[in-house]
């Protein structure tokens, strides 16, 4: 177990205490009543991603890029196709894989509910296609000593003999999550505290987040800034990247795995080139937190994601 | 009490109309249901005032020269795809009214703000 220094470590603990989670459904209820009283004066707008009520917006966008994945092993995601489908009924609406209800969205509050798949098991299933060319291995390091041998106390390995491939590891699960999200809008400026668990018994977990979002247009090109700090349960952490007896027969690989916070920030930016053609590029960078990256089938303690193509609305 | 009063009448000579202005743009606006509709129109300007003698009047539309009355009506064809601004003026220039023709565009249907960003799947 890794010793729990620090700020982020601290908070982390408490955040595994359930006065910590009623904390933050205190925190959000109390935002969406000051909000109240914030006027509205800003409308929906193209910079905003506008749809009508009871309407379908199906897109697609073609390009170049992709999003790193910090698993040992882990192959990038790419991205060469992105789709885009989403209906918005009167309340009711499906976003790009999010079903969800929202409670009379004022022009400069919403609150939804919602469930989602949750994207973490995409680290353990795209592109790996090493599982079906390297069937045993269970080490990264080239040594020709046996691993399991070479291994006494956690304390004496190396870090680099920790390493844990993730095709070597049990399947991790895909899980569902239910959430309640509550969005601020004003002006150029967009607030978003997200607070969602895992309904489908794989994690039981939460994980958290609030985003900023900067709308402004430089020249015809119209960019988002969107800062971002997320936080992920202990629970969370663990069932994805901690190491049980299942995963590793080394009780000196074995990982229970730390909640924490992991803040990251991403930069939208499109050109209309007509009113259906947009160029369209990406970039985000979030930084794991130290129970994740701790953990041997972990290698990477920063996420890069890009993508730059065109992209077409139906 | 003199201040008052004098304030009063300082206040008259400020605020008080030259001209006692009366006519009429019909239509007065062009309603569509998307941005990018418009409106083909016969556009009826009409003096309706004893003020204005159509010889002394003339019109501009979007600040650009359109032409001078001579009669109480003019009658002006236009298409209409952004507000447009009618301005009674005199002959040489001295304007003397405004009227703004709004394109207006009535939704049909309420828009609803997206709650993830276009093409983030994840």
């Amino acid at each position: 177990m890794p010793q729990v220094t620090g700020f982020a470590n601290l908070a982390s603990g408490l955040f595994r205490s359930d006065i910590m989670k009623f904390s933050i459904l205190f925190f959000s209820a109390l935002l969406m009543m000051v909000s109240g009283t914030v006027s509205a004066s800003d409308e929906c707008d193209a910079r905003s991603a506008c749809i009508e009520s009871n309407s379908w917006q199906v897109g697609v966008a073609i390009g170049i890029g992709g999003r790193t994945n910090p698993l040992v092993d882990g192959d990038t995601i790419p991205f060469i196709l992105l789709p885009d489908i989403a209906w918005y009924g009167d309340s009711a609406y499906f976003d790009n894989g999010e079903l969800g209800y929202q409670w009379q969205p004022t022009s400069s509050t919403s609150v939804e509910a919602f469930v989602v798949p949750n994207f973490e098991k995409a680290n353990f299933s795209f592109w790996h296609v090493s599982n079906l060319l390297v069937p045993a291995a269970s080490y990264l390091n080239t040594s020709s000593t046996p691993p399991f041998q070479m291994i006494g106390d956690q304390q004496d390995v190396e870090p680099e003999d920790r390493r844990l491939s993730v095709d070597d590891i049990e399947s991790r699960k895909w899980a569902l999550d239910a959430g309640i999200r509550w969005q601020w809008y004003q002006d150029n400026h967009h607030i978003r505290l997200m607070l969602a668990r895992d309904i489908s018994s794989v994690y039981d977990g939460f994980h958290a987040a609030l985003e900023y979002r900067y709308y402004t247009n430089v020249g015809d090109w119209q960019v988002t800034v969107a800062p971002q700090l997320a936080w992920k349960s202990r629970a969370l952490t663990d069932y994805y990247y901690g190491v049980r007896s299942q995963d590793a027969a080394s009780e000196s690989l074995q990982y229970d795995a730390n909640g924490g916070f992991q803040p990251g920030i991403s930069v939208h930016a499109s050109y209309p080139l007509t009113k259906a053609w947009h160029v369209l590029t990406r970039l985000g960078a979030t930084r794991l937190h130290k129970g994740m990256t701790d953990s041997p089938v972990v290698e990477d303690n920063m996420v890069y994601s890009a993508f730059a193509g065109v992209a077409y609305r139906f | 009490m003199l201040l008052r009063t004098f304030t009063v009448v300082i206040g008259l000579l400020f605020f008080a109309p030259v001209y006692a202005i009366d006519w009429e743009v019909k239509p007065g606006e062009c309603v569509v249901s998307a941005e990018d509709e418009f409106c083909d129109a016969r556009v009826a300007v009409t003096l309706t005032s004893p003020a204005f003698t159509p010889l002394s009047t003339c019109l501009n539309i979007d600040e650009q020269f359109y032409d001078c009355f001579t009669t109480q009506q003019m009658q002006v064809d236009v298409r209409i795809a952004q507000d447009m601004m009618f301005q009674l003026t005199t002959r040489d220039g001295a304007r003397l009214d405004s009227f703004l023709l709004e394109h207006k565009v009535i939704d049909s249907r309420p828009k609803r703000r997206r709650v993830r960003l276009p093409w983030s799947v994840f």
